[in-house]
């Protein structure tokens, strides 16, 4: 495998990344605004900055670029979320209105797979479907309300652009209809059901700990839901039919940390990540899933494994001097260690905020270190 | 009694890195606010405080370890075996609370029985690395206890050399 | 209405979770049969079985109980502990032949027990037995004790 590329942008953390249809662009989210890059076809070159999207007044918590590449959608905790387009005229991104009528923080948005609407996740207990209104230049919205009880923390769509999947710091992972009438085309019926009015409940899936669900994700056919939990497991949900329970719910347990994003591959293969710093690859179909490997090698911080290299490296008198100035001050040794700076044997020195498919086999991580780096699977 | 300190310092150490993986969590009650969840009366958002942890090394001595979505609350309850040490202990840790702001993730007030308490939200989990905040307050631990140790004996020798100063004129 | 500027406004302000609702739906568990468990691993105990009986112990908990029952589960698990430390001296192998689940259900009890005054007097054993479970089974039960919203 070759080697991951890493892109150190600031050290701000960085809620969430998102590449461009044709990874020309890279846009990630700095406190209060956006930060647009352009990539080179060369992965090991640095993005360079192209703009910085300021419309927000507080921290922005997601970014999305529509499938066609044309429209940026950021959402933030001042309720507020904005379309951006391209004005070439003036060279520069101007704001679209966006009504989404919440009175909490938007925590989570995305665009639809055909690019036509969005949904926007709420800590009001509300997702916001929106969708553009040509009159009065706008994006006007419609809510799925019922039975959301807490903070909405990730969406994911299906590609037939009806269905939407949300995780909720309710413990539940919840698919509903976001049909909107005169914008859709009536869907194919699939396993998740075939009448599908705007706010059916589709499925409602809740795992044995009721722990809260970090992200969800569709499987590239559709036939499958994953989601990431805080007690650190990963579940998967195989529907029968409509109003049939599922074919299969499987949850596999790990003994990392809590894990933030999952990403699938291929419908048998899922990426995670999240507090551990790490990624780790899952594999498995309907009746069996179980962890592949880790992508990075990880050192664990607990056992306290000491690093045999400096033992026989050189003690500099610099070192010394420090050495006993601490025997000085606090009354015992402290070994001088050369590896003081870099604390995480991985890459990410922080939570793993974000993970998105950047090819067949790359994925694109961000970290909360201020980092955005490329893997290879 | 030093049979327990490691296994005491370790169970400490992995329930704190499991504590510790906190996330920005903007309110849910209140507009545009952001505050620590494991502060704020959670009657009507009771999902968002997770299962506190005990950790006991005796009845003398033991760790409140309190986790939520954006913040965790540590307590801690150092050894007193006498009144001598437990005043040295309340005037340490009046010392260290009345600097709180230089020390970010001090609590000024401890929790009820216990000495002195950490409030660490997402924010300080942003800006500083997680295993060093761990690391940091183990060592807290460690050396609270050797220096109220350190501080009574000092007491005590300074106390004789009065006593004896005072008495020798007497004889 | 005197005292209008106590009141509670977040309560009308739509739905929320309450406590009761967090609570999962799972088939309650009556005192006696908590107590003929108890019984049952007392003898295995007595008997030297003591895999077995702490096997018994941690297999299903009272999640849905009353409080008494579980305190009572609990102190069962604590003395199940207790006879076992002192008897044997071998706890990872005897941790090692528990289910994941189980390791689970080891480390909510000891959390628990360490809560306890009776518990924090004997916390050099509790911590023994934690060390030991941590070191074969990693954070995995540490974290799922603190996001599980069904306590022991």
């Amino acid at each position: 495998m070759s080697n991951p590329h890493i892109y150190q942008l600031g050290h701000e953390p960085i809620k969430d990344h998102v590449f461009s249809p044709d990874r020309a662009l890279m846009a990630i989210t700095k406190a209060n605004t956006v930060e647009i890059y352009q990539t080179s076809s060369n992965l090991a070159q640095k993005p360079k900055l192209f703009t910085t999207l300021k419309g927000h007044d507080k921290t922005v918590t997601s970014v999305d670029i529509s499938p066609d590449g044309a429209k940026i959608l950021t959402c933030s905790q001042d309720r507020n979320a904005l379309v951006w387009e391209y004005d070439h005229a003036s060279s520069e991104y101007k704001p679209t209105l966006v009504l989404l009528r919440i009175n909490r923080a938007a925590t989570v948005c995305k665009w639809s797979p055909d690019g036509t609407k969005f949904a926007v996740g709420s800590s009001d207990r509300i997702i916001a479907v929106c969708y553009y209104e040509a009159e009065n230049d706008w994006w006007v919205s419609k809510h799925l309300k019922k039975p959301l009880k807490s903070t909405i923390t990730s969406l994911s769509w299906h590609p037939n652009n009806v269905l939407l999947a949300a995780g909720s710091t309710d413990g539940h992972a919840r698919v509903f209809s976001a049909y909107i009438k005169g914008l859709d085309a009536k869907p194919e019926p699939t396993v998740w059901g075939s009448k599908l009015p705007f706010q059916t409940l589709c499925g409602d899936f809740i795992n044995e700990t009721g722990a809260w669900i970090h992200d969800v994700a569709f499987s590239p056919d559709g036939n499958s839901l994953g989601f990431v939990s805080h007690d650190a497991s990963l579940g998967i949900v195989y529907p029968e039919g409509e109003g049939l329970p599922p074919k299969a719910i499987l949850n596999v347990r790990t003994s990392y940390l809590s894990l933030k994003s999952l990403v699938f591959l291929t419908n048998s293969k899922i990426v995670v990540g999240g507090h551990n710093c790490n990624l780790i690859v899952f594999e498995g179909d309907e009746h069996n899933w179980q962890e592949s490997y880790k992508i990075e090698s990880q050192k664990d911080l607990i056992k306290d494994v000491p690093e045999n290299q400096d033992d026989d490296e050189e003690i500099s008198s610099h070192q010394a001097l420090n050495m006993f100035k601490q025997m000085d001050l606090k009354g015992r040794v402290n070994k001088p260690s050369t590896g003081a700076n870099k604390a995480l044997s991985t890459i990410h020195q922080n939570t793993i905020s974000s993970i998105k498919l950047f090819s067949n086999s790359q994925v694109s991580t961000s970290g909360i270190d201020g980092k955005v780096v490329i893997f290879n699977v | 009694m030093s049979q327990s300190l490691k296994p005491y310092l370790a169970a400490v150490r992995s329930s704190l890195t499991a504590a510790i993986c906190l996330e920005d969590f903007s309110s849910q009650l209140v507009e545009r606010h952001n505050r620590p969840e494991i502060e704020v009366d959670n009657t009507h958002n009771p999902e968002l405080i997770l299962n506190p942890m005990i950790i006991a090394r005796n009845e003398n001595e033991k760790i409140l370890i309190e986790p939520s979505v954006n913040s965790v609350r540590v307590s801690i309850k150092i050894k007193q075996a006498d009144e001598i040490e437990q005043i040295l202990v309340h005037k340490f840790t009046r010392f260290l609370t009345s600097r709180a702001e230089n020390f970010f993730i001090l609590r000024r007030v401890p929790i009820k029985g216990y000495d002195i308490s950490f409030l660490i939200t997402n924010f300080h989990t942003e800006q500083m690395l997680k295993d060093k905040l761990v690391d940091f307050i183990i060592e807290f631990m460690e050396d609270v206890d050797k220096e109220i140790s350190e501080m009574k004996l000092f007491l005590n020798a300074r106390a004789r050399v009065i006593a004896e100063a005072y008495l020798t004129p007497f004889d | 209405m005197e005292d209008w500027r106590r009141i509670d406004i977040d309560q009308f302000d739509g739905d929320h979770l309450t406590p009761q609702e967090l609570i999962p739906e799972l088939p309650e568990t009556s005192h006696d049969e908590i107590v003929a468990l108890s019984k049952q691993i007392r003898s295995a105990l007595t008997s030297g079985q003591f895999s077995e009986a702490l096997a018994l112990a941690l297999d299903s908990p009272p999640y849905n109980a009353s409080d008494a029952t579980k305190s009572l589960h609990s102190d069962t698990v604590f003395e199940t502990l207790c006879s076992i430390k002192n008897n044997r001296s071998d706890l990872s192998g005897i941790i090692k032949q528990l289910s994941p689940s189980q390791q689970d259900n080891l480390v909510k009890y000891l959390y628990r027990n360490m809560a306890t005054p009776a518990g924090a007097k004997q916390g050099g054993l509790l911590l023994n037995w934690f060390e030991k479970t941590v070191e074969i089974t990693g954070l995995g039960p540490v974290v799922r004790y603190m996001s599980d919203r069904r306590t022991v």
